[in-house]
């Protein structure tokens, strides 16, 4: 049985070796921006119903910004929806024949957690400067800044392996019974794989908020004990 | 087949066996108070849906670290040569 | 385990440029669209809420002006009423005041009627008392009424100026009607009287005249002294129709 932990090289560019899940990345990265820029050139003031169900869906997803960060979505939209979407699409991109999505493979992921990462140091900074990012350690007190320390590294670990054990097991338990098993059995696994892959997009974007949100929260408000 | 391998597909079955164990116990509270505070204030079923949705990924994540340790055990093992 | 160390720097570039691409792609515009809708909504809404409290000034000004009509109305209708009422209460004062007149006419009348009913009655009661009196003083008629009557006569022709009473002595002498002829001796009697109220002998003729009732009467050329029931009654019935 192949290893869920490596993914296959398809070919070279020189000396840098193409992996099947950054060409499947960029198929999908081709579909959502054609499909965005078509959309863009569309954009009318009485909606398509195409238009309708993107705003919808941009819509909910401010509301969700604003309920979970308790801000204005503006600066947050772009990164977690383009997560969102991005995610979904590759979690959902399992449906079609011989593609394995790329949230699979290990690297996907860590690519995933490492920009989550550097998005909490990115508004983190925008919004306290980098005193108060670092500041952001040092609450509730002082004595916390080695957990607080340790927490930031293996919340982006838990991500990045919640994503990837969830949908590699998905894909390694459908290969699993499609070798048992012939042509239906698969059929529920899938089905399940469909609610999990949608769940942990969400999962992922709402815990890239709730990071950031906390980050931004605890950069931005004064810090007496520093200042003093 | 060795003593290492042996070793290695036990101790993968244990972490997923009891891996699995605390979660799902972990989670069926968690569902079962989400349940009850949905019917007492049905008003705040989203806030509830999603929050628990959030918790129950939260817990799962110790499943699923398990799991891969379990992988790791099995494919990645860097003790077999 | 190792990680794939180019995969993982590939699929981060990938991931951020399909965020940044996405952001540029998608969300903005996205997020123009819905506040250029939102900003239109309140567009219209705004001109809505204007054209309808334009319109609720209207309907203000409409009802304002309605009440006044109204209002117009019922001032008219008042006017219109007291004029009415003015009307009726001088038609009303006209009709009182016609109707007093008529009564006061009526009453009039009824007086005038029944003044002249009176007159007429006391003339007829006058009539009456009169024919009584007279048929009272023909059974009276007698020597002693006619005496008394010729002493009163008699004095009177004493009180005349003396050229008269020798006047009526010379011219013609006197005639004395009585009501029934008198007897002789009371002729010679009431001659004798009266020469001796004349004071001189003067031709005297006695007449009997009925219509005298009772009483004596003296003419002579000028004048005529009566102390006859005739007279009396003729007085009286005079004064009575007069009283009445």
């Amino acid at each position: 049985m192949k290893s869920p932990l490596e993914s296959a090289v398809l070919f070279h560019i020189g000396p840098v070796p193409v992996a099947e899940p950054v060409v499947v990345t960029w198929g999908i990265m081709a579909a959502l921006v054609l499909g965005s820029w078509a959309l863009k050139r569309r954009l009318r003031r009485d909606p398509s119903p195409v238009q309708s169900a993107a705003e919808l869906i941009a819509d909910i997803l401010d509301g969700q910004i604003r309920d979970t960060m308790q801000t204005e979505p503006g600066p947050y939209r772009a990164f977690v929806g383009g997560l969102f979407l991005f995610i979904l699409a590759a979690n959902w991109s399992s449906l079609i024949p011989g593609v394995e999505p790329p949230t699979a493979a290990l690297a996907t992921d860590a690519a995933l957690a490492l920009l989550v990462f550097v998005a909490v140091i990115f508004f983190g900074v925008k919004a306290g400067g980098v005193r108060g990012y670092l500041g952001s350690f040092a609450t509730p007190s002082p004595l916390m800044i080695p957990l607080n320390f340790v927490e930031t590294i293996t919340r982006t670990f838990s991500l990045l392996v919640r994503l990837f054990g969830n949908i590699m097991s998905g894909v390694f338990v459908i290969g699993i019974v499609l070798s048992l098993a012939g042509l239906i059995a698969p059929i529920p696994f899938m089905a399940l794989d469909l609610l999990t892959g949608l769940v942990q997009a969400y999962i992922f974007a709402v815990l890239a908020m709730v990071f950031i949100a906390a980050t931004v929260a605890e950069a931005s408000e004064p810090h007496q004990k520093k200042t003093d | 087949m060795d003593w290492i391998s042996i070793a290695s597909i036990l101790g993968a079955a244990f972490a997923v066996s009891f891996g699995a164990l605390g979660p799902a116990l972990g989670e069926g509270r968690a569902v079962a108070a989400a349940m009850e505070a949905i019917a007492r204030q049905p008003e705040a079923a989203n806030t509830i849906s999603r929050t628990l949705f959030v918790g129950l990924a939260m817990i799962e994540t110790t499943a699923i670290y398990c799991l891969v340790i379990a992988l790791l055990l099995l494919f990645a093992n860097p003790l077999i040569p | 385990m190792s990680l794939d160390w180019s995969t993982l720097a590939f699929q981060t570039v990938n991931v951020a440029v399909l965020i940044w691409l996405l952001s540029r792609l998608l969300w903005r515009p996205l997020a123009e669209a819905i506040a250029a809708r939102r900003a239109e909504t309140a567009r219209v809404m705004a001109e809505a809420a204007e054209a309808k409290a334009a319109a609720e000034a209207l309907r203000a000004d409409l009802t304002a002006e309605r009440e006044k009509i109204a209002e117009e109305r019922q001032a008219a209708l008042k006017a219109a009423a007291e004029a009415g009422e003015a009307e009726r209460a001088r038609i009303l004062a006209a009709a009182r005041e016609e109707a007093a007149r008529a009564e006061a006419a009526a009453k009039a009348r009824i007086a005038a009627e029944r003044a002249a009913a009176e007159t007429a009655l006391y003339a007829h009661a006058a009539d009456l008392a009169a024919e009584m009196a007279a048929r009272l003083g023909r059974e009276m008629e007698g020597p002693a009424l006619r005496a008394a009557a010729l002493d009163g006569l008699a004095a009177k022709l004493g009180a005349l100026p003396e050229a008269d009473r020798a006047a009526l002595a010379a011219d013609g002498g006197l005639t004395v009607s009585t009501a029934s002829p008198l007897p002789p001796e009371e002729a010679e009697a009431a001659r004798a009287r009266l020469e001796g109220a004349l004071g001189a002998a003067a031709p005297i003729a006695f007449r009997a005249e009925p219509e005298l009732v009772a009483g004596v009467e003296i003419s002579g050329a000028h004048l005529t002294l009566s102390n006859s029931w005739r007279d009396g009654l003729a007085r009286m019935r005079k004064e009575i129709a007069r009283d009445g």
